[in-house]
């Protein structure tokens, strides 16, 4: 694995990204607009599974297109984000936070994508759960990186 | 007293120092800048898709607007409340950077566009207020508020890494 990730950390599209500031400040810029998607898609569907945003319209009609904006909101921000990793991929791989975001992103995703379909409001509380888990994860990776 | 000499005095401040010098005072402040902009953008885009025809068309955009209230704006507050401490911090290098000064042209014209559609458009809210596609005038400010917010976001993430 170490191997692996030192080969990205120095491979020629690694170093082009981190000695470019524009290109790392491009690349954040999108990854920020991925993550406000992903906040604002789980909001709406999680909040919406859970009854208290429009209570007295369909599950689906929250659920979908709000797992929708997160789908987008991947897009964005997966790849950027892989992105950002190569110039410190070896440290940010050891770092716990790092870990334990990666881990709330396939979790949330598998939450979101798998089981929220179903509309109960134990799904919905766990989607939001762990998608808030995730902002504050990424939050604090900023703080301890 | 002119901009810079005003964001200079602001750099003199205790809440400058604060942020500046202490170990987690500035990566604290953008952390919270950050969890109000998923709230207030990550909300405020489902009113503008609504008022552009495309999610929840079954429900009167005056609805919408009453239940997403709370969250948007809750988020603004925590959004601008930040953003004003880290700017206190770094008043001078912020005014003298052009992606500050796009995100502020766009804040303005989201809010503009917002006072535009509250005073004009929502003025004849009753006459289409149930309507699954809102007239032309409340579309076209829901697209401009997506727009703004989008440019807003992107402007604000490139500006902290070209102003030190």
């Amino acid at each position: 694995m170490d191997a692996a990730l030192t080969w990205y950390q120095n491979s020629a599209l690694a170093s082009a990204v981190g000695n470019s500031p524009t290109i790392t400040a491009v690349l954040s810029a999108f990854h920020a607009l991925g993550f406000t998607f992903i906040m604002g898609g789980a909001l709406f569907a999680n909040l919406g599974t859970l009854r208290l945003l429009f209570p007295s319209r369909p599950v689906g009609e929250m659920a979908g297109p709000g797992s929708r904006l997160i789908a987008l909101g991947l897009v964005l921000s997966v790849p950027t984000g892989i992105l950002l990793f190569g110039p410190r991929a070896v440290a940010a791989a050891h770092n716990s936070t790092f870990q334990l975001k990666l881990l709330l992103i396939l979790a949330a995703s598998a939450v979101q994508f798998g089981l929220l379909r179903r509309g109960t409001r134990a799904v919905g509380a766990l989607g939001l759960t762990l998608w808030i888990g995730l902002a504050l994860t990424a939050c604090a990776f900023i703080l301890l990186e | 007293m002119t901009l810079l000499q005003i964001c200079e005095w602001l750099e003199s401040t205790r809440l400058a120092e604060l942020v500046t010098q202490s170990t987690y005072g500035f990566p604290i402040v953008v952390a919270i800048h950050l969890l109000g902009l998923g709230l207030s953008v990550g909300t405020v885009i489902w009113f503008d898709l609504r008022l552009l025809g495309k999610v929840l068309t079954a429900t009167p955009v005056s609805e919408v607007y009453r239940r997403l209230a709370p969250v948007m704006m809750t988020g603004f507050m925590v959004m601008f409340g930040s953003g004003a401490v880290i700017f206190t911090g770094f008043a001078t290098a912020a005014y003298n950077n052009p992606y500050f000064r796009v995100k502020l042209a766009m804040i303005a014209l989201a809010g503009l566009n917002a006072a535009i559609f509250h005073v004009y458009t929502q003025r004849r809210l009753a006459g289409w207020d149930s309507w699954s596609q809102p007239p032309a005038s409340a579309r076209t400010a829901g697209a401009i508020s997506i727009v703004s917010w989008i440019v807003v976001v992107l402007a604000g993430r490139m500006m902290s890494y070209t102003m030190f």
